[in-house]
């Protein structure tokens, strides 16, 4: 159970990362076909994902050498943390799976019901995964690290956004449309 | 609050008809006549858009009508609009060859933006070979745009900077998608009109709905990222007209026998169907389009 609380925590957070990935790209790229857009956008959320899990992962095991009794500590936030994260992740996936394989207008549903509004809550639902993680803290450093963990998890997608612009198409007809209009006047 | 609310889209850029040439725009006109309409937020939107002398800066209100148009295909992606569209094109392309049109069948998109709908049509429609793809739009770089990336994939598919209802070779069927709440009074009776010398039309609008509104909003915030969209995308669920109002235009203007699809009659519907079209078909084509629409019937309201 020890391994088990600090693994799942990883993968939610590796997981949310990768849709963090997804939701930076999509509305930049206007192209018909952009499935490999969106799966480098994916990849791209993960690595990050990956990237600052391992981070707080290793930021965590430095506290933990320091200060003896703080793993059992997180455990008690790491516990407390998925009692609000893990049913918005459930949820999030059976929407994304309800997305992915149902006829149109389920599919809608599942955008209307679940994916948008779900969007739209995500960083208050790590905030408030956050004031319950630092609540239920045995000791003041399990709440600051608790709270430093969710930051960085809230602050993924802000840094995906970072230097992302929509991808314009490339010229090639501006002349046509230019002689089209001297044409018509 | 005013009962007809603005959209910023609708006043950063200006044509002349005739020309189709960019006309300029004075920011504080604009400014003033949203300030006028009770429209604070939009206004203080506008403030911020370049300008030198008071006229509003061309390239700048494009790339923000650009990059809303890119944002929206994302909304249109997410809730299967070029699918919905496909499924009553099939049917009623088969309803014009049944009664002897002569091919080639021509389907032109009004106010076409980035052409999402004839592009996604002509990447997976399936429509048949002997159907043409044709996008119309006043917007000369958004036309551009949407024909660059045409081009880059492949796509056989026309993006012009017309009038639509103008084009040497008229359509068969009108399409469009989120054009209607644009016009109101006589102006909606004009857009139908123009459809007389065509066979059909489908025209996709947003759900007349008390939830409609709210879903645009949550959408719009979750979803985009220009603040012109995210302003322009709630006043237009807020615009819609009711289905009654399309249906006597459109029966008044055309002549057509029309219906409304996927119109919701209740909060479910709404939420299963956020978009909810306009059908029309001259009285010859409807009996042949309702054989060829299937299950789609059952989702069509009463015939006007």
């Amino acid at each position: 159970m020890n391994a088990v609380l600090p693994v799942l925590l990883a993968l939610l957070a590796i997981t949310d990362a990768s849709f963090c990935g997804f939701r930076v790209a999509a509305g930049r790229d206007a192209r018909i076909f952009k499935a490999d857009f969106y799966r480098a956008a994916i990849r791209r959320g993960m690595l990050r994902g990956v990237f600052t899990t391992a981070a707080v992962g290793c930021g965590i095991a430095g506290a933990c050498l320091f200060a003896p009794g703080l793993f059992s500590q997180l455990l008690v936030c790491a516990r407390a943390i998925l009692w609000v994260l893990l049913p918005y992740a459930t949820l999030t996936l059976v929407g994304m799976g309800v997305w992915a394989a149902a006829e149109a207008d389920v599919r809608t549903l599942a955008s209307v019901v679940v994916l948008g509004p779900f969007t739209l809550i995500r960083p208050w639902v790590i905030a408030a995964a956050a004031v319950v993680g630092a609540w239920k803290a045995p000791g003041p450093t399990a709440a600051l690290v608790t709270i430093a963990a969710c930051g960085v998890q809230m602050a993924i997608e802000p840094w995906l956004n970072a230097g992302m612009r929509p991808r314009i198409p490339g010229g090639g007809s501006e002349g046509t449309v230019k002689q089209e209009i001297t044409r018509l006047s | 609050m005013p009962s007809d609310l603005l959209e910023i889209s609708d006043l950063i850029v200006d044509y002349d008809v005739a020309t189709l040439r960019p006309r300029p725009v004075s920011r504080e006109s604009v400014v003033a006549r949203l300030m006028a309409n009770g429209q604070r937020s939009a206004a203080r939107l506008v403030q911020r858009f370049p300008a030198s002398n008071d006229t509003l800066d061309v390239e700048a209100c494009n790339g923000a009508l650009l990059r809303s148009h890119i944002e929206l295909q994302r909304l249109s992606e997410e809730f299967l609009q070029a699918d919905r569209l496909r499924c009553v094109l099939l049917p009623l392309l088969q309803a014009l060859r049944d009664t002897g049109v002569k091919p080639p069948l021509r389907i032109v998109d009004v106010g076409c933006g980035l052409g999402y709908a004839v592009r996604s049509l002509a990447a997976h429609g399936r429509l048949g070979r002997d159907v043409e793809l044709i996008g119309c739009d006043m917007n000369v770089s958004l036309i551009e745009n949407a024909r660059r990336l045409a081009e880059e994939e492949s796509l056989s598919c026309e993006l012009r900077v017309a009038n639509a209802f103008q084009l040497e070779q008229p359509g068969h069927v009108f399409i469009s998608t989120g054009v209607l709440h644009h016009f109101r009074g006589n102006d909606l009776s004009a857009f139908f009109a123009g459809q007389r010398q065509g066979h059909a039309f489908v025209h996709y609008d947003i759900q007349h709905s008390v939830l409609s509104p709210w879903g645009s909003w949550m959408f719009h915030q979750a979803r985009m990222r220009e603040p012109l969209a995210r302003h322009d995308g709630v006043v237009s669920a807020r615009r819609v007209h009711p289905t009654e109002t399309l249906l006597s235009a459109a029966r008044g203007a055309t002549g057509f026998t029309c219906a409304s699809l996927d119109g919701a009659r209740n909060l479910l519907g709404a939420a299963l169907r956020p978009m909810s079209a306009t059908l029309g078909a001259r009285a010859e084509l409807w009996e042949p389009l309702l054989r060829h629409l299937g299950p789609l019937r059952s989702r069509l309201g009463p015939a006007r």
